[in-house]
């Protein structure tokens, strides 16, 4: 036997489960080998810390709600069979709707509001001003008293 | 636990005199009888919520859990056969629900770090202590402190080791029946259970060493 099949007696032995023989040739193994003594320790300190782990308990409330679980009126079996096959449509007239109302919202009518008109109005202006400037960079008197501008 | 005359569950002031009382109640529940079924939970509670807590890590889902075995458990009574005992379909259970919860949290890549062993002002809560049956204090310290070096050892494992680890080392199962709650052949159980203490071992060697705190 090696030292890695001792190890497996070395837990057999915490449990107290080796037979009379394993424990002589685990004892005698142990007189020469320093390794598994250590490996000895650590299994045995493990077996205990293991076998000591503070136990829980489970939460009184817990079982109430179980309990109360239990008793609240159960679903109609035909609703339990369907609720998923009529969850699909449902879900579906959802998104339909919901898509509906998005277009609705962003709906924009074709005419231009009065704002808007009078903004392009006052660009067309300007950029006829502007036409104007540059076809007479030098603007003469004329040119003020025909067109109505102003400096 | 099975074949034995008496029975006696601590703590909840419950007493089953034989096996017998049990497999009465778990007729008296097939038949829906809602005491019987709430006699059955108290035996059972316990001995599963440790298990549901080391399992998943944290108290609060434990508990949910707990809740889900015991509703999925009072559905499926009525084709529970007896094969199995009672305790080891409640292990299958639970272990099947952990399993499911695993994988919901794996999926949802969570970062939150909890210690199983605190609460949120870092105080121990819901324990019942072992006595260490030390009365030094600086060995019970030191039993303290290893008693945490291997609860963060059985979190590192992996789903199936720790179950195998949790049955048979913190609850008692036998092989045999950790078998028959995970449905794996016998020698799989054995192995994992070999890995699975191999693996706290070599933790429990480094803390002993002094390589960690």
């Amino acid at each position: 036997m090696n030292c890695k099949q001792y190890e497996q007696l070395l837990w057999a032995e915490a449990e107290g489960q080796l037979s009379p023989a394993e424990a002589q040739a685990l004892q005698a193994h142990l007189r020469t080998c320093v390794h598994c003594q250590r490996q000895r320790e650590v299994v045995h300190a493990t077996y205990r810390a293991l076998s000591m782990l503070p136990r829980y308990r489970a939460p009184e409330h817990a079982l109430a709600q179980v309990k109360a679980r239990l008793q609240a009126p159960a679903q109609p079996a035909w609703w339990q069979r369907w609720r998923r096959v009529a969850l699909a449509p449902a879900l579906g007239l959802l998104l339909a709707l919901g898509w509906w109302g998005w277009q609705q919202h962003s709906y924009t009518p074709d005419t231009p509001t009065t704002a808007a008109v009078n903004e392009t109005e006052h660009w067309i202006e300007l950029h006829q001003q502007l036409e104007v400037a540059e076809w007479s960079p030098t603007p003469t008197p004329d040119y003020f008293l025909f067109t109505g501008h102003s400096r | 636990m099975m074949g034995c005359d008496t029975v006696s569950y601590g703590g909840r002031g419950i007493v089953v005199e034989s096996i017998s009382a049990e497999a009465w109640l778990i007729q008296r529940a097939q038949a829906r009888d809602e005491a019987a079924f709430e006699q059955l939970m108290r035996l059972h509670a316990d001995k599963l919520y440790n298990y549901l807590v080391r399992m998943v890590g944290n108290p609060t889902d434990a508990e949910d859990l707990l809740q889900e075995v015991f509703l999925r458990a009072y559905q499926g009574l009525p084709s529970f056969d007896g094969r199995a005992s009672l305790s080891t379909w409640l292990y299958r259970i639970a272990t099947n629900l952990c399993i499911d919860h695993q994988r919901r949290r794996a999926r949802r890549v969570t970062t939150v770090s909890y210690s199983a062993q605190e609460d949120d002002e870092g105080e121990p809560t819901e324990w019942e202590f072992a006595d260490p049956n030390a009365p030094d204090p600086l060995e019970a310290l030191m039993h303290k402190e290893l008693q945490q070096v291997v609860e963060q050892a059985i979190q590192s494992l992996s789903p199936k080791l720790r179950a195998v680890l949790l049955l048979y080392d913190v609850e008692g199962l036998s092989y045999e029946e950790i078998a028959q709650a995970l449905r794996i052949p016998m020698g799989t159980v054995k192995s994992r259970l070999n890995h699975a203490r191999t693996q706290i071992q070599r933790q429990v060697e480094a803390y002993l060493r002094g390589e960690t705190k």
